[in-house]
């Protein structure tokens, strides 16, 4: 392909191709009337023409890629990351996000409901609230000296986690306690993380739910009695007429067998 | 600050008018050519190459440049620098080129080299004739496009850049080298008959009316006189006749 150099500037020609196209081009000391092979051409794109639907979306690209991060960022650290069991007397599901920030708080019994009853835990870290619900349980009278606190982590994989809690807790009660404090992992047994004073509580409970069942069926039974009774001498007075009939019978067809 | 603000002004008049852009590039030759020398490590002289890169790059800056790129001199910095490597690498492409050294032919022990075969005296001043032939012509294309408002500036601003409007201009040439009296009209209004053009050629208005200057320098090539010019965009007009 040739070019013709159509005009010269000291710093741009004007050149022209053999399909009839006309570039701006670097001025290589060419005159006009020169014909050239190789130009440096000026390259630029058409700013009008680039303004498609397409450009546009490129241009959002960025943005919307932005905000799906801060949104995704946002969601992934709201997720539930885990959730550990804190048990004193009062037994407590604590459930964190990515961000260690507790999420929730479920009370697993009527001692845990009591204890987290009017406790603000939003935006606290897992360790802060941890310590703060054990404060609140030697407030409380749930634990005393000589104590013990058992957690149990629910989620896999969380042993950093686990650890941290354990430091932050020996930390802020050696001083003043001689309370210990148990670990457990997700894979321990159930039986071994069970506490006998705990499982008396909850049987205590059972049987005074057992007792008043019991109450309750006597009444029951009282009132049954009587309807029986009453019921009975209907029933014999029934048995009667029956009886009577049958005899009856029976007399007819002896008569008819002789 | 202020100084920084000026420039930017200067380069949004600029990026209008590519004289204007000549002018400011003339004042900030020595700025290209500071860094022209910082890109080959050695002085950089009026008539290098690369002190002509720089100063399209600083064109394509002028062109190209907004706000939100920063301080305009370190985008002009930029894109020197980037223009130069691409120069670079487009001469390492070439540097295998055919020497005039190079033996073509071995014919009774002499060695005949692209040097004894390259034109001679008479073919120089053949060509050199036809340099002037064509700048003549030039000079007389550039008169005549006058007459119409235009110049060469104005034609290479509006030279269609993508393939369908440039298709498009050609189904307007060809219906006018079928139709000549088209060409008549024009010179004697001094103006683009566009709406003979859409009726003839199909090409929509907008097109036609968008790419107004161009059509009227190629349709300008096709009239008497400019035998050379006609004659180098051959290719644009071959095949294209219906």
């Amino acid at each position: 392909m040739t070019y013709i150099v159509m005009e010269v500037k000291t710093s741009y020609v004007v050149i022209l191709d053999e399909d009839g196209k006309f570039y701006y081009a670097a001025n290589m000391n060419y005159h006009v009337g020169d014909k050239i092979e190789k130009p440096f051409i000026l390259n630029i794109e058409d700013k009008k023409e680039n303004k498609s639907l397409l450009s546009y979306i490129y241009k959002l690209t960025p943005i919307a890629l932005v905000v799906c991060l801060v949104f995704g960022l946002n969601v992934y650290n709201n997720s539930v990351l885990a959730s550990f069991i804190l048990k004193i007397n009062p037994e407590v599901e604590i459930i964190i996000d990515h961000r260690n920030r507790v999420k929730d708080i479920v009370a697993n019994n009527n001692d845990g409901f009591y204890l987290i009853q009017d406790y603000d835990h939003q935006q606290k870290d897992y360790k802060v609230v941890t310590e703060e619900l054990v404060n609140r349980a030697l407030e409380l009278g749930y634990l005393d000296d000589n104590g013990n606190i058992s957690i149990k982590m629910l989620t896999k994989g969380m042993e950093d986690l686990s650890n941290e809690l354990n430091v932050t807790l020996d930390n802020s009660l050696k001083d003043d306690y001689n309370i210990t404090i148990y670990m457990y992992d997700y894979d321990d047994e159930l039986d071994d993380f069970d506490d006998d004073n705990d499982n008396d509580d909850l049987d205590e409970l059972d049987d005074k739910d057992d007792q008043d069942d019991n109450d309750l069926d006597d009444i029951d039974d009282m009132d049954d009695e009587d309807d029986i009774s009453n019921d009975q001498e209907d029933l014999d007075d029934g048995d009667d007429e029956l009886n009577d009939i049958e005899e009856d019978d029976n007399d007819d067809n002896d008569e008819e067998d002789n | 600050m202020n100084e920084e603000h000026l420039i930017v002004k200067e380069v949004k008049k600029a990026s209008k008018d590519i004289n204007l852009a000549d002018i400011m590039i003339r004042k900030y030759l020595p700025f290209i050519k500071k860094e022209v020398a910082h890109f080959i490590n050695g002085p950089a002289l009026d008539n290098m190459d690369e002190v002509s890169i720089g100063m399209i790059a600083f064109h394509e800056a002028i062109k190209t440049y907004d706000s939100s790129r920063g301080s305009f001199l370190n985008y002009a910095a930029l894109l020197i620098r980037s223009r130069l490597i691409d120069f670079t690498k487009m001469y390492y492409r070439h540097k295998d080129d055919v020497s005039l050294d190079t033996k073509i032919d071995m014919k009774d022990d002499h060695d005949l080299t692209l040097k004894d075969v390259i034109p001679s005296k008479e073919d120089l001043n053949k060509e050199v004739i036809e340099k002037n032939a064509t700048a003549q012509e030039l000079t007389e294309f550039k008169h005549n496009l006058q007459e119409y408002g235009l110049k060469l500036s104005d034609i290479a601003d509006n030279c269609p850049k993508q393939a369908r409007t440039f298709d498009s201009m050609k189904i307007v040439f060809s219906y006018v080298l079928n139709n000549p009296d088209i060409l008549k009209i024009m010179m004697n209004k001094k103006q683009l008959p566009i709406k003979d053009l859409v009726k003839g050629s199909g090409v929509s208005k907008k097109i036609i009316e968008r790419h107004r200057k161009y059509l009227v320098a190629i349709l300008l090539i096709q009239t008497n006189g400019y035998d050379i010019l006609r004659d180098h965009i051959k290719v644009l007009m071959k095949g294209e006749r219906v």
